[in-house]
């Protein structure tokens, strides 16, 4: 091996366990004597183990199987708003986040949060099956074949019936229950200043699941519960039409999923950067067959209930939000 | 083996294995990076665990007590293994050594995989999805894209570089 040798190329080839015994030892030795190799050596693999971990992965499966590089979406971009127009609309429209929201300190005198409302939470003013297909504004549950139920004790929740494909292309895939609902950051983007401030902002969004005992669970071995939290600058109309390829457009996602066995019950939680860009948040929560396949399964024992999310505010520096 | 209550220490040591799995298969993955091979080891660290939990102190976090177990698995699989070509000893004990110390770089990763995943384009995420989430081989993807299985590792190659770099800018951005 020599000083041209590409340590960067070599680290990836050994991954995926195509070194040789020779290329082997020259790494092993730039990773004992060079500090820079050994630090990118320990990313690259820390990422390559977080991508095979499916508590990290993000949830690809609505995109198409295969099809041609897509066409740029222009549609999201010419009517991307304007942040001061679409704070002026909003405004006008949109109960502000002061009058809906509640706000508390944390800790800190400097650090402050507020719930961002999201429509039927905790679903009580639902009941019946949840409307089918993509959101096209503020506001609406809908996706996946899913429906609100109300228990024995009058709690309402969203139980996940059936994997399916929400954009209904042929070719798609099916293999997760989704119940989306698109929510308007204009105005807590244009309260906090967002883009003036040195401050930084988290958004985190949480959600309760349960998985109860279902005939079909012996066919699921491998599925998982999901939540997704996804910010873009366009209209909200705009995301259902380039669903799923516009997820290459969005400002942050951040999701987290999970295992539950049946009888269990589990918090999860998502959280990312509020950047001063995006004007929505695309938020969902889902139910995942986990087996890839394209073919719609149900589901039966996915529950899911009070869904929030938390708009948070801090010092950029020295301190870090440590969730 | 445990004794006194099977079956309430089969549920505690259950719960205790598939919380700390996720972080053991990573760090396993630093050393044997082949996926097959980190998983085989992953299950015989469960055996050993599973055989010594009456030795395990409740008070002490059970991934720190887990992982002395996966690095014994660790260097016995890899004196056997003869398939693929391995770093040595010493460069597998400075990773370990510094593996401490890259914590920062790990939230990064957990924080922005998912969009630095997002801005792939189509073919690598594609490529990326079926490889890692799906479990697939270079091969199959190979014969499902119609490409070689060369081009398929370099094109998953790339894709993590890409996804390295994108995480380092979003990191860097964090902190500036």
């Amino acid at each position: 091996m020599t000083d041209s040798t590409d340590w960067q190329d070599l680290i990836q080839k050994h991954l995926d366990g195509l070194t040789s015994e020779e290329e082997a030892a020259a790494l092993s030795d730039q990773i004992v004597s060079n500090a820079d190799i050994r630090a990118d050596y320990l990313k690259a693999s820390r990422l390559h183990g977080a991508l095979g971990d499916e508590t990290l992965a993000l949830d690809l499966e609505t995109i198409p199987f295969p099809q041609p590089e897509p066409k740029r979406n222009h549609r999201l971009h010419s009517f991307a708003w304007p942040r001061q127009l679409a704070a002026a609309i909003i405004t006008g429209i949109f109960v502000g986040l002061t009058g809906l929201g509640v706000v508390w300190a944390v800790n800190s005198p400097r650090i402050e949060a507020r719930f961002v409302p999201v429509a039927d939470s905790s679903f009580e003013s639902m009941a019946g099956p949840v409307p089918i297909g993509f959101p096209a504004q503020f506001g609406k549950w809908s996706g996946d074949p899913a429906e609100v139920i109300v228990d024995a004790d009058g709690n309402h929740q969203l139980r996940f019936l059936k994997t399916a494909n929400v954009t209904g292309k042929p070719g798609g895939g099916a293999s997760a229950c989704n119940v989306f609902q698109l929510i308007d950051l204009s105005s807590l983007q244009q309260q906090w200043n967002t883009e003036n401030s040195e401050e930084q902002f988290t958004l985190e969004l949480s959600a309760i699941f349960r998985r109860e005992a279902a005939p079909t669970d012996a066919e699921l071995p491998k599925s998982r519960i999901t939540i997704t939290i996804q910010l873009y600058q366009a209209e909200p109309d705009s995301i259902g039409n380039a669903w799923p390829n516009v997820i290459r457009e969005a400002v942050a996602v951040s999701n987290k999923a999970l295992r539950l066995e049946p009888g269990e019950t589990s918090t999860l939680s998502a959280s990312c950067l509020l950047d001063p860009e995006a004007n929505l948040a695309l938020i969902s929560v889902n139910a995942n067959s986990g087996s890839g396949i394209s073919t719609p399964v149900d589901l039966d024992g996915y529950y899911v209930d009070d869904v929030r999310m938390t708009a948070i505010k801090q010092p950029a520096l020295p301190v870090r939000f440590v969730k | 083996m445990p004794t006194t209550d099977p079956n309430n220490d089969h549920e505690r040591f259950t719960r205790l294995l598939l919380e700390s799995e996720p972080v053991m298969l990573r760090s396993i993955l630093v050393s044997v990076p082949h996926r097959v091979d980190a998983r085989e080891i992953l299950q015989e660290t469960a055996v050993a665990l599973w055989r010594q939990f009456d030795t395990y102190d409740p008070e002490r976090p059970f991934l720190n007590w887990a992982m002395g177990f996966a690095r014994i698995e660790t260097r016995r699989f890899l004196t056997r293994e003869t398939r693929r070509a391995q770093l040595s000893e010493k460069a597998m004990e400075m990773l370990g050594q510094e593996m401490q110390g890259s914590q920062e770089f790990d939230s990064a990763l957990e924080a922005h995989l998912a969009t630095c995943l997002g801005k792939l384009k189509e073919k690598p995420r594609r490529l990326v999805q079926g490889y890692y989430h799906e479990g697939h081989s270079p091969e199959t993807l190979s014969q499902r894209e119609g490409r070689t299985v060369e081009a398929i590792y370099k094109t998953i190659q790339r894709a993590r570089r890409e996804l390295q770099a994108c995480i380092e800018r979003q990191q860097a951005k964090e902190l500036a």
